[in-house]
């Protein structure tokens, strides 16, 4: 279980959920690992579109 | 010489339009009927409703678009289709009223040989009492209008946080049925994100009401990702940024009723709630547009063309079953209308055979099911697709086969912004293969190579890049076509 009931009996926090380390965030802001990401994000994108558009 | 007649001119609609114009010869008409004089990219929506982006940067006039391509444009609301004609002429005709303030209220009817519906939806704030901008008390971001007067509101909100006076603000889906739950989880986050920017962060409490069971679940009954030698569910992915980013949950609702700053809504387990709340953006269930049919006598056969939900039928099995007997072959591949090879219905407009996640009653009997979503990069393929079909049926013969694009085929990319900025915005970019689950082919429901989600700065980037090409092959600039859907 990763939800446990909060300031009100359905408003649900949770405390159980990997949370991302100093590191993590770091890299999700680097303008360097993120100019990667973009180019593999796009690189998928265009996947989906070659595959959505095949007949 | 084909007329083609298109209702609708929103990415399903228009991107057929655009395609029909440069496949057929000039001797074929192509016609486009739209209520809204201007077309809006929707997904920047988001970013109107927090103040990033202005009216003026989604949406341009359609009419010198339409006028510099040749496609012939009725400002125009459809109100009625005549699949067969009508006493007088066998052609198929649809009805319009015109919203253009030049000819405001005037009648027509527009012969077609092809016609393919893409009117996309009504939105049905009075689902649920008090919902919505229109004389009820939350906000919205389906329009680019609604949008601009969210973000106002929301100035309020921050203004007051600088003040001093803590925030209630809640973000999510104003009815059990409502779809779109990823415009809602961006506007929650790209709110978040503003709140932090304006360093009032902790001056507001921001909760997610949805008729999700489960975070993560999109209307799409879930994803189940790989990564880094692990599978892992989009609900703990989900959650996980929840807890990163101190936002708060409400699952499994059903909206019943707003009153000013008291949401009432009712949870799976059949209990009734309130929430109070300063500020609160709900998406609205939707429906079809609600347009009529009639045979060439004049005898009403609207429920032949369309469900009750005024969506339009077609090559779905529409035949009702338990969600354990749902299957892929459920759903559409070629969007014709039943008995009639030359109408098809595109986007939003055609009628899915089912919900995607599973749909779920509370003990008093209330449908909490979210709806399937069908925007965005499907709708465009969809509309591409239909136009393929009509323009080989009118080069080849009535006989040519219909271009498939089955959502149980298709995939998609979601880029969910969690908010806006060049350096310290970010979004959480999810690739699903296929839209649909198909359980007979992949064990988890979809291709684990295909089905990705990351979080980070470059999602953003993603999203603001889509805005612009959008926004420019919308616009039919030079090299439009190669854009794809």
């Amino acid at each position: 279980m990763t939800t446990q009931p909060a300031a009100g009996p359905v408003i649900t926090k949770f405390p159980s959920a990997p949370v991302p380390t100093p590191a993590t965030l770091a890299m999700r802001k680097s303008l360097a690992v993120q100019f990667v990401r973009f180019v593999a994000i796009d690189a998928r994108i265009m996947m989906m579109v070659l595959k959505g558009h095949e007949e | 010489m084909a007329r083609v007649l298109i209702l609708g001119a929103g990415v399903a609609g228009h991107t057929a339009a655009l395609h029909l114009r440069l496949m057929l010869d000039k001797e074929h008409t192509v016609t486009v009927v739209s209520p809204n004089s201007q077309w809006n990219w929707i997904p920047s929506n988001i970013w109107v409703g927090v103040g990033k982006m202005s009216k003026k940067d989604v949406v341009f006039p359609l009419a010198p678009v339409y006028k510099r391509k040749g496609i012939e444009f009725h400002q125009a609301k459809a109100v009625a289709i005549r699949p067969n004609g009508d006493a007088a002429d066998p052609t198929g005709a649809v009805d319009i009223v015109y919203t253009d303030p030049a000819r405001s209220g005037q009648e027509a009817r527009l012969r077609f040989d092809y016609l393919i519906n893409a009117t996309g939806p009504r939105l049905r704030f009075e689902a649920t009492e008090g919902l919505g901008p229109h004389g009820g008390h939350t906000v919205s971001v389906c329009t680019a209008d609604h949008a601009t007067a969210a973000a106002e509101k929301f100035a309020q909100v921050l203004a007051k946080a600088k003040a001093g006076e803590h925030q209630t603000i809640v973000v999510g889906m104003g009815h059990g049925t409502a779809t779109c739950q990823g415009a809602a989880f961006e506007y929650t986050f790209n709110v978040e994100h503003e709140l932090r920017e304006a360093g009032v962060r902790d001056m507001a409490e921001v909760i997610y009401l949805t008729n999700e069971a489960q975070l993560g679940d999109f209307g799409m009954g879930g994803m189940v990702f790989q990564q880094r030698g692990f599978t892992q569910t989009s609900q703990l992915w989900t959650e996980s940024l929840f807890q990163e980013r101190d936002v708060h949950a409400i699952v499994g609702a059903h909206v019943e009723k707003v009153e000013p700053g008291v949401i009432h809504y009712e949870t799976l387990d059949g209990n009734h709630w309130t929430q109070e709340f300063d500020f609160s953006m709900l998406i609205p269930p939707f429906g079809g547009v609600g347009m009529a049919a009639y045979d060439r006598d004049g005898n009403d056969i609207t429920g032949e063309l369309f469900l009750p939900s005024g969506f339009m039928r077609v090559d779905a099995d529409y035949t009702p079953k338990p969600p354990e007997e749902w299957r892929a072959t459920d759903w559409p591949e070629t969007y014709e209308v039943p008995g009639h090879p030359n109408i098809f219905a595109a986007g939003i407009a055609f009628a899915p055979p089912h919900q995607v996640s599973i749909p779920r009653k509370t003990p008093n009997g209330t449908l909490i099911a979210p709806a399937p979503p069908r925007t965005g990069m499907p709708s465009g393929v969809i509309g591409k697709e239909c136009a393929l079909t009509i323009a080989d049926r009118i080069k080849k013969g009535p006989g040519a086969p219909a271009r498939h694009a089955s959502l149980t085929k298709l995939g998609a990319a979601c880029v969910a912004s969690a908010g806006a900025n060049l350096r310290t915005g970010s979004a959480a970019t999810m690739t699903v293969y296929p839209v649909v689950p198909d359980y007979e082919k992949y064990p988890t429901g979809r291709d684990l190579h295909g089905t990705r989600g990351e979080l980070g700065l470059a999602g953003h980037w993603v999203k603001l890049m889509l805005h612009y090409l959008f926004i420019y092959k919308a616009k039919a600039l030079p090299g439009w076509p190669l854009i794809p859907e």
